[in-house]
């Protein structure tokens, strides 16, 4: 038996499946007697709430702010420098292999002679 | 005790007695003065950190003409140039012949006062000046870029 959704008429005939007043297709078959009573009923209703006592027992107390506190929104914002990448050798190890003049060596050269000529020259004139 | 007050008071004699070995205390130092501080300006055109050769040359040429201060500006230049030795010792090698120069500067007023009273002060200055241009002559032999740093 099969039933109108929209005149509510029922049809012995299994097999049709329009309605024969207002061509609207059939709905299932129709079991007046306690087809809708097998299906399981739908639990509409919300859960019940439950309370979670022992997060309320771990969190601390709210505290009110401190005035020392300054608020981050009123911070002004501070432009960091950027930063060069880190580099595998230090730089005066890479900068330094500059060769040396050699003017540098002749100075200290010339210093030592004449530092040696006059250390002698100090001491014949001791011995006069 | 007189040694030790007697010393110091030879550069406070004559001049005419003792033109000569003032004349070539000055000269030497001021020599020694301009050869420290055109090394001392090509080292630091090259590794831009050696200003105490240079601060070491100049006190060099400018005390030598105060000989009250000569045996102070004789330590402060050889401490100056023992502290360059240590900083110049990662970029060049024979950096221990400029410290022995520079310690070789500090121990003539420690010796005035300890040398034998027969021994002047001109002597000792001799003698000293004999083992620093020795020692000068040796690091400008030995100067050169050190193996760590060259290409």
């Amino acid at each position: 038996m099969k039933r109108c959704p929209t005149c509510e008429r029922t049809y012995p005939d299994d097999e049709q499946v329009f309605c024969l007043m207002d061509g609207s297709v059939l709905s299932a078959p129709y079991d007046p007697g306690g087809a809708r009573d097998a299906s399981p009923k739908r639990d509409s209703a919300p859960p019940p709430t439950e309370l979670i006592s022992v997060a309320k027992e771990s969190l601390p107390p709210t505290r009110a702010a401190t005035p020392d506190l300054q608020s981050t929104i009123a911070t002004p914002f501070a432009q960091q420098p950027m930063q060069r990448p880190a580099q595998p050798f230090a730089p005066e190890e890479i900068n330094e292999v500059r060769p040396l003049p050699e003017i540098v060596r002749w100075m200290f050269i010339l210093r030592g002679g004449v530092a040696i000529l006059f250390g002698i020259l100090l001491l014949l004139w001791r011995a006069q | 005790m007189n040694n030790l007050l007697a010393a110091p008071d030879c550069f406070a004699l004559q001049a005419g007695d003792y033109a000569i070995p003032f004349f070539l205390i000055i000269v030497s130092s001021v020599t020694a003065g301009i050869c420290t501080i055109i090394a001392g300006a090509k080292l630091q055109s090259t590794y831009k950190r050696d200003w105490l050769v240079i601060a070491s040359g100049i006190l060099r040429v400018i005390l030598v003409f105060s000989f009250g201060l000569l045996a102070l500006m004789l330590i402060v230049a050889g401490a100056i140039e023992i502290a360059a030795a240590i900083r110049l010792r990662k970029q060049v090698n024979g950096t221990a012949f400029l410290a022995l120069a520079g310690i070789v500067s500090m121990v003539f007023l420690p010796l005035l006062f300890v040398v034998p009273r027969g021994i002047s002060p001109f002597e000792l200055f001799g003698g000293l000046l004999i083992i620093f241009g020795a020692s000068s002559v040796a690091f400008g032999l030995t100067l050169r870029t050190s193996a760590r740093s060259a290409p």
